[in-house]
């Protein structure tokens, strides 16, 4: 928190004496009488450098006599003939800086003041410019809605990603992510508009990107803005109906060259472990649920007698002791963190620079994980001749990550550690890893599985940036050319070892498989604007072009059978087997007109309107192109009379209406062209049946839908924007309906029209409508306590409206490997997206006399779990099923507190959902014993005559009442709220820092994910997908499949400035 | 100047509008074709061999076909008195555990699956079918030669189709527009899809080559073996006879000396095999999916399968006992728990696993502590169509495939199908003499050795030495042949359900099987509804009302 730093001459004089002396000439006057009183000094910024141009206002409080002033081109300032034994009051204003206020200085006689004035930047008032597309416009003109990032706030916290710091900190935007480091994360805003993808748009220096934005050093960062409703976004009508995130990365200031510093490291712990049975625990259940099998118990290790017996080896040949092993406390680790930025900022009158460099290491939670970024960024501009300016901003990260499969039901590395068996030992007695034997299941050793994949490490490369020309061709109207690059490369070696881990997990040949994609995406955008003010009438007027081109290949490559298992020779050439491979790319292409302009009348009526013309290569010939209007108005009440005069309590009020039209084609490209190709997978065929040979074949890929449309949204926004109390109370609401129709969905099509890729349709409509409301309070800045309580919320309601006649509902992903071949999940007419779909659980049969009045339900018993009959009819089928709720939040909120004393700042960020449900889908493993997985401590509260009270179901090896079909059993409340983020931050005082030559020095400690209130019972309630990339990965998303949770941390830090 | 600059920016805008039009937003896929270029012969033999590749039943990028294999392991074997399902408790592959207890829903994954890849065959054989006939650069006789191929595979999927989930809707190259998809499982009806069928194999007879280059394409033979087959389906002897005929005096057909010669990859494409599904791995393709995919799940665990501890479809105490033999070498058939001492039927050890058993040309015999889940599926494995895992046929990593092939139809099969419709017809002699050609096969043939030399259990085999008193003596010696003859080769609950037996049989096999395997305790067999698998219900929803749901589902 910056320090407010007013030098009273009474106090502090002595301490700048000398500096003043200095800086301000010596022809001081003394004045006769009582108007002898002088004031002078200077005003800097708190990040360094003084300001020209600030304006100061002195009022005297008696006479109300004004006098006004503008600090000089040095920042100084000097105003004469003030009244001594008076009252003033001081103002001192300038754009972009919240407004510094002296309340009753009072002048001795002859008294010659001395001031420095330090401004505070602004982060959340009224002229604040807001970069709004194309153009900036200050906060109180705006007419859409947007929300302002608080920078320093979502930067201090430790996450790899600049979008997981976003998280809680706008109304209206939810993130999820998966937990790991340099992993996936998803970020909506305002729910969901479409089926398909739902990723924001983000725009960084102007260029626009879909790739996220999570290689961006978050210390780079000067702003972020979140444009949310049509009206505000529509200017980037294609792409901008899942609203935008505008980053605006730090340049250079004029004066003098400053280098700063920031850093921090931490350490980093699992917050939460599931509890799972021991060996012995999990033989004892065992056998009970033969016995209520009426089985007499029999096991190849746990014996047949009365109780199980755990053995001493597991092998014949004894080499494996029986384990008692905690898989979670095997994987999990403490692990460091930590981040290192230098940035150096320069500025003369033609040019300005700023160059920094990051460093950003997390070890993962889960043992040999681990992600590595270094960046570095140039941003310069130069202006000649006066009417034009180049300039370019060039961000280059490269990242190193080596990951673990997380949330898939079979394969995911946490998923395995709640399956592996406890007996299951982690070493043998040679000290090597163990593995599963008969008798156990086949999970293999997780750590093992950590272990063996610890090189195999994804390296990616991106270059982000632009360079642009303007020119300045009559006074307001400027032409500004500017081309933009955004190049990623990935490359991955994925060598799969030799081992041998017992009977049952092992591998005799080695594999290893190699992967590169490089895409790149070229944006070329022209743009002129023209600015005009005549009288109170105010005009911006923008028209521009905009071209994008983006092109992807892929390349994959495998051998096996590497002779010698050592790192240096996990290349290809090394390995003996049969070379394969397989390679693709991908190409589309965007073209786009635009149009904006913004007319403000005498400061209080604002109108604006957008067009924008799209056309993409993604649609079908004759189709793709499309108009998406948008018009807003703002009516700044405030600026009235009869509010000024009557409520002078309020300093800032504004309505705001919008309305909008806003595009989507983000599907994969060439849905509109049917072709045929082939596929390794399943086009090839032995036709000599040689057993070693393959015949190249072709298949249809896809069907085309040659009429296939813009998808559009359209959103109508009410906001409201009030200000109390000189902005000390802020208050901004909205509310939105946002109507999507011509949805782009790929509906599943019956098999008989075979497996070909099914043809995109502009099939259905979806609606989102909800309220956002953000409200501050500020302290009086006059006190050395301080302190400022926000809050965002936003209530969302997300409903497919309809679909079009050919498709019932959209489905889940049904891939094996996701949820066991079950259909938790569906997109139907009237419900929210991927809700929930199953059986209602009514309760556990408890007396035969139940069981037989119930409806026909295969498999009924006393002691199973009854489901409802829905439709009456009685009997339990699939038609009795029905939808179990959302994994979409009603309700997302985040709340900060932040307290300065002194040197002192604290800062406490809350943030929570609720409103959502979880599929907590590891109960299909832990919960029954109809797999050799192990199991969840809740079964020790199964459901026995003596316990009746217990809603899981009886122990039991058989699944005769199909128990893990998707029913209310398995889906909890997912509902939190969590201490995300505490700090705790000391400034030195300028003195001090001054000695060690430092402008300004900040430390501070941190913790993240201190606390967490649920009641979900899985690890953690931030459940996101199952990924975060695929074309319909918002349809199977709350579904819990053993996640990489999110860790607690712990931080220490400081930021330095020279 | 001012004007100047503005004129030139002005202009370069316009350009830019005009030039960035057409050519800029036109991109097509990369690596892939459209329709239009595969206007010659070239393009649409690509087609052909795409149509050919779904025979493995894979379909996506999935290592999933075990799902919908084209041996229907699952849905001949698990759902019959020969086999269980296996793999690591009933919780896994819970769907086939369903199927197997017969108590399978709507939603099973395995009945969607199978749907699926059936009608991608048909399609890509209807695709292939229409572009075979507006091609250029075929001479007539090739491109009848290929549509008669297409119409072979189409006859085969919907042969599959039929005897899974007997109400089918029928689509064929003809159906040209989007509606005519959403045809009805229920506008033909069972003996008018049977006469589709018919056709298919029909056309192929007087077509197709009696010899082909390429071993993956069908013969003539193989169309009247299948037509035979389809006959066999609806009791039509007497033209089951005439089509088996055309294989048995034409055809250049043998039974293989030894039985476990059959089926090992050397002989895949032999002299006893007239259709097969071609397995190949170590050819190139990414992830070795040509291989035996839908039957990956096999490979039975021990020192010898690393990484491959699958141990799916194991053999039912039930099929075991079955092999059991008199002293004068003919089927007990008292479903008595075999002993070591008993005799039996030399075809058990090609056909499972027992303890002690030499395996396959493993240097040790067969243990039970191999096995995954001993508790709940016993202790046998399947050996039959199992490649050793010492053998270079075996994929030695992820998916474990082999290249060994399916055998759709065998010759074996051709002759039990005549014998089978000659007794029908009241020619027991006839269907004696074939029976003992397949039986004299299995007595001639290699028996398995102990390591240490010398027949590893008693085995005790003979001909129908006298001919059979009656039609229903003659057709219990039929299936018991049929069953050890094709035991774990997906055929058993097919041919149960034609007999009618599928209600008897089964469910007096799981009255007995249930005391012995308690995972079968909730398992009962409903006539008039276990026959067929239920059409998937995904398919009803999405079939805009057209598809109709089997009885009692």
């Amino acid at each position: 928190m910056e320090q407010f730093k007013l030098l009273n001459p009474f106090k502090r004089l002595r301490h700048i004496i000398c500096l003043l002396f200095m800086l301000l000439s010596s022809n001081f006057l003394a004045q006769a009488q009582d108007s002898n009183a002088s004031l002078s000094g200077i005003v800097e910024s708190d990040k360094g450098g003084t300001l020209p141009g600030v304006s100061i206002d002195v009022k005297n409080d008696e006479t109300g006599e004004r006098k006004i002033a503008l600090t000089d081109e040095k920042g100084l300032f000097k105003i004469q003939n003030l009244k001594s034994q008076q009252t003033y009051t001081l103002t001192f204003s300038y754009i972009g800086f919240e407004p510094h206020i002296v309340r009753n200085y009072k002048f001795k006689t002859g008294e010659q003041a001395s001031l420095l004035i330090k401004l505070k930047e602004q982060s959340n008032t009224l002229e604040q410019i807001v970069v709004t597309g194309y153009s900036a416009q200050r906060k109180k003109d705006l007419t859409g809605a947007v929300s302002v990032i608080n920078v320093s706030e979502a930067k201090t916290v430790p996450v790899a990603g600049l979008d997981q710091a976003l998280q809680g900190k706008a109304a209206g935007v939810n993130v999820v992510g998966d937990g790991q480091p340099g992993g996936g994360v998803s970020v909506r805003i305002r729910g969901f508009s479409t089926i398909g993808n739902n990723d924001p748009l983000y725009v960084v220096d102007g260029v626009p990107t879909t790739s996220g934005i999570n290689m961006i050093n978050s210390s780079d960062i000067e702003s972020i803005q979140v444009l949310k409703d049509a009206s505000s976004a529509s200017i980037y009508g294609s792409r901008a109906a899942n609203g935008v995130v505008i980053v605006t990365t730090k340049k250079g200031t004029r004066g003098k060259t400053q280098l700063s510093y920031d850093g921090m490291a931490g350490i980093q712990n699992v917050s939460n472990v599931p509890d799972l049975l021991n060996s012995q625990q999990f033989g004892d259940t065992y056998f009970q649920a033969l016995k209520n099998d009426g089985i007499t118990a029999n096991h190849v290790l746990f014996g047949n007698g009365a109780n199980a017996v755990i053995p001493e080896f597991l092998d014949a040949a004894k080499t494996i002791r029986s384990g008692d092993t905690k898989w979670f406390d095997q994987i999990y680790r403490s692990a460091m963190v930590q981040s290192h930025n230098l940035m150096l900022t320069s500025g003369t009158e033609t040019s300005r620079q700023a160059f920094s460099a990051g460093y950003y290491k997390q070890d993962g939670i889960l043992k040999h994980t681990d992600f590595t970024r270094y960046s570095i960024r140039l941003n310069s501009d130069y202006t000649i001749a006066k009417r034009l300016r180049f300039g370019e901003n060039i961000g280059v990260s490269y990242a190193e990550r080596t990951g673990a499969n997380s949330n898939l039901a079979i394969g995911g590395i946490t998923g395995d550690a709640y399956k592996a068996h406890p007996m299951t030992n982690i070493y043998d007695i040679n000290g090597k890893f163990a593995g599963p034997v008969s008798g156990l299941n086949d999970i293999r050793n997780p750590l093992s599985a950590l272990f063996y994949n610890k090189d195999n490490t994804g390296k990616t490369l991106r270059i982000l940036g632009d360079v642009f020309a303007e020119l300045t061709i009559l006074k307001g109207l400027t032409a500004k050319t500017d081309f933009a690059i955004d190049y990623n490369t990935f490359n991955q070696r994925s060598y799969s070892s030799k081992y041998n881990e017992g009977p049952i997990t092992s591998q005799s040949i080695s594999n290893l498989n190699q992967q590169n994609i490089a895409s790149k995406t070229w944006t070329w955008s022209n743009t002129l604007n023209y600015n005009v003010t005549i009288g109170k009438h105010q005009l911006d007027f923008l028209a521009g072009t905009e071209a994008i081109r983006y092109y992807s290949e892929f390349f994959t490559a495998y051998r096996d059978n590497f002779p010698v298992d050592i790192l240096d020779g996990r290349y290809l050439d090394a390995g003996q087997g049969l070379p394969k491979n397989s390679g693709s790319g991908i190409e589309s292409t965007l073209f786009s007109l635009f149009a904006k302009a913004n007319y403000t009348f005498n400061d209080r009526y604002l109108f604006s309107a957008t067009v924008r013309r799209d056309a993409s290569s993604k649609l079908a010939d004759g189709y793709n192109t499309q108009v998406f209007p948008a018009f807003s108005a703002g009516w700044r009440l405030s600026e009235e009379d009869f509010i000024k005069n009557t409520m002078p309590v309020i300093s800032n009020m504004k309505l705001r209406f919008g309305w909008g039209q806003t595009g989507n084609q983000e599907i994969a490209p060439y849905a509109a062209y049917s072709s045929f190709g082939l596929d390794l997978y399943n086009t090839t065929y032995d036709m000599n049946g040689t057993n070693t040979s393959m015949v190249p074949g072709i298949a249809q890929r896809r069907y085309g839908n040659d009429q296939l449309k813009w998808e559009t949204t359209t959103q109508t926004n009410i906001g409201l924007d009030l200000g109390l109390w000189n902005e000390r109370i802020t208050l901004t609401a909205d509310y939105f309906n946002k109507d999507t129709k011509d949805l782009l969905v790929q509906p599943k099509q019956p098999a008989v029209f075979g497996q070909a890729a099914a043809p995109y349709i502009n099939g259905g409509s979806m609606n989102n409508k909800g309220i956002e409301i953000a409200a501050n309070y500020s302290s009086s800045r006059e006190h050395a306590f301080k302190y400022e309580i926000g809050g965002n919320i936003a209530f969302i309601k997300n409903k497919l409206t309809s679909l079009t006649g050919d498709i019932s509902y959209i489905s889940s992903p049904a891939s094996n490997n996701l949820s066991r071949g079950l259909e938790l999940q569906r997109t139907s007419v009237g419900q929210p997206i991927a809700s929930f779909y199953g059986h209602q659980m009514v309760g556990i049969f408890k007396t035969a006399e139940e069981v037989t009045a119930a409806p026909a339900q295969t498999g009924k018993g006393v002691g199973r779990i009854r489901y409802a009959d829905l439709n009456n009819d009685n009997i339990i089928d699939a038609n009795d099923r029905t939808f179990l709720g959302s994994p979409i939040p009603k309700l997302t909120y985040g709340i900060n507190l932040k307290a300065d004393y002194r040197n002192f700042d604290l800062s406490v960020f809350f943030q929570g959902v609720a409103g959502n449900k979880i599929y907590n889908f590891m109960k299909y493993h832990n919960d029954f014993f109809f797999d050799p997985f192990n199991k969840s401590t809740n079964i020790l509260n199964a459901w026995t005559p003596e316990n009746s009270g217990s809603l899981v179901p009886a122990l039991s090896t058989r699944d005769a009442n199909n128990e893990l079909r998707p029913s209310t059993y398995f889906i909890e409340d997912g509902a939190y709220l969590r201490l995300k983020n505490l700090q705790l931050g000391y400034t030195l005082p300028a003195e001090i820092a001054e000695k060690i030559h430092a402008g300004k020095l900040r430390i501070f400690l941190q913790g993240q994910n201190l606390m967490t209130f649920t009641n979900y019972k899985g690890l953690d309630p931030e459940v996101g997908m199952q990924n975060y990339s695929s074309d319909n990965r918002n349809l199977d998303m709350g579904v819990d499949r053993g996640l990489y949770p999110n860790s607690r941390t712990y931080t220490f830090g400081l930021s330095l400035t020279f | 100047m001012k004007l100047k600059i503005f004129t030139c920016l002005a202009i370069s805008f316009i350009l830019i509008n005009t030039a960035c039009k057409k050519s800029f937003l036109n991109s097509p896929p990369l690596g892939e074709q459209s329709k239009n270029q595969l206007a010659e012969k070239s393009g649409v033999e690509t087609v052909i061999v795409g149509a050919y590749s779904v025979l493995n039943g894979q379909i996506d990028q999935a290592s999933n076909a075990f799902n919908s294999p084209p041996s229907n392991w699952s849905f001949g074997d698990v759902t019959s008195d020969d086999a269980y399902k296996g793999g690591g408790g009933t919780g896994d592959q819970n769907n086939i555990h369903k199927m197997e207890t017969f108590t399978v829903d709507a939603t099973s994954l395995d009945a969607q699956r199978k749907w699926m890849a059936c009608f991608e065959g048909i399609n890509r054989a209807n695709e292939a079918i229409k572009l075979i006939k507006a091609a250029t650069g075929y001479d007539d006789a090739l491109r009848a030669q290929r549509i008669a191929e297409m119409r072979f595979l189409r006859g085969h999927f919907y042969f599959d189709l039929k005897k899974i989930y007997n109400k089918i809707p029928y689509i064929d190259e003809n159906t040209a527009v989007k509606d005519d998809y959403y045809i009805s499982n229920e506008a033909l009806t069972s003996d008018q899809l049977w006469a589709k069928i018919e056709d298919d194999f029909k056309a192929g007879t007087s077509i197709l080559p009696a010899t082909q280059a390429q071993p993956a394409r069908p013969t003539q033979f193989a169309a009247w073996a299948y037509l035979s087959k389809a006959y066999v389906f609806q009791k039509k002897w007497t033209e089951a006879i005439t089509a088996a005929n055309e294989v048995i005096n034409r055809g250049n057909y043998v039974l293989m000396q030894n039985f476990p010669d059959t089926f090992i990859p050397e002989n895949d494409n032999g002299r006893e095999i007239v259709f097969a599904v071609q397995h190949s791995i170590n050819d190139g393709s990414t992830n070795s999916y040509n291989g035996s995919i839908g039957d990956r799940l096999f490979p039975i665990g021990g020192p010898y399968w690393p990484g491959a501890q699958y141990g799916f479809l194991r053999p039912s105490q039930n099929l075991v006992n079955s092999y059991k033999t008199t002293a004068a070498g003919l089927p007990v058939g008292n479903n008595v728990d075999l002993i070591a001492t008993d005799n039996v039927d030399p075809r058990i050890d090609h056909t499972l696993a027992r303890q002690g058993i030499p395996f396959l040309d493993l240097p040790e015999a067969y243990n039970t502590a191999w096995v995954r889940d001993l508790a709940t599926y016993g202790p046998y494995s399947v050996k039959k169509r199992l490649v050793s895992p010492l053998s270079s046929h075996w994929l030695r990593v992820n998916p474990y495939t082999n290249d060994l092939n399916y055998y759709v139809i065998r010759y074996a099969d051709v002759l039990l199908w005549k014998a089978e419709a000659a007794i029908q017809t009241g020619d027991l002699e006839t269907g004696r003499q074939l029976i003992n050609q397949v039986r004299r096969r299995a007595r001639d043939g290699k028996k398995v050795q102990r390591l240490t030399g010398g027949d590893a259990a008693n085995y005790v085999i003979a001909e129908y030495a006298t001919a059979f008193a009656n039609q229903a003596v003659a057709m219990t010696a039929l299936k018991m042949e049929r069953r050890l003859e094709f035991a774990l080769e997906g055929h058993r609950f097919f041919d149960l359900v034609r007999w009618g037996d599928a209600a008897t049989v089964i469910n007096s096999y799981l009255d007995i099987e249930k005391t012995k395997r308690a995972h079968l305790s909730i398992a009962k067999f409903v006539s008039g509804k276990n026959e067929y698998q239920p059409i998937p219900q995904n398919e009803i929803d999405l079939s805009k009302g057209a598809l109709k749901q089997n009885p009692s589902y």
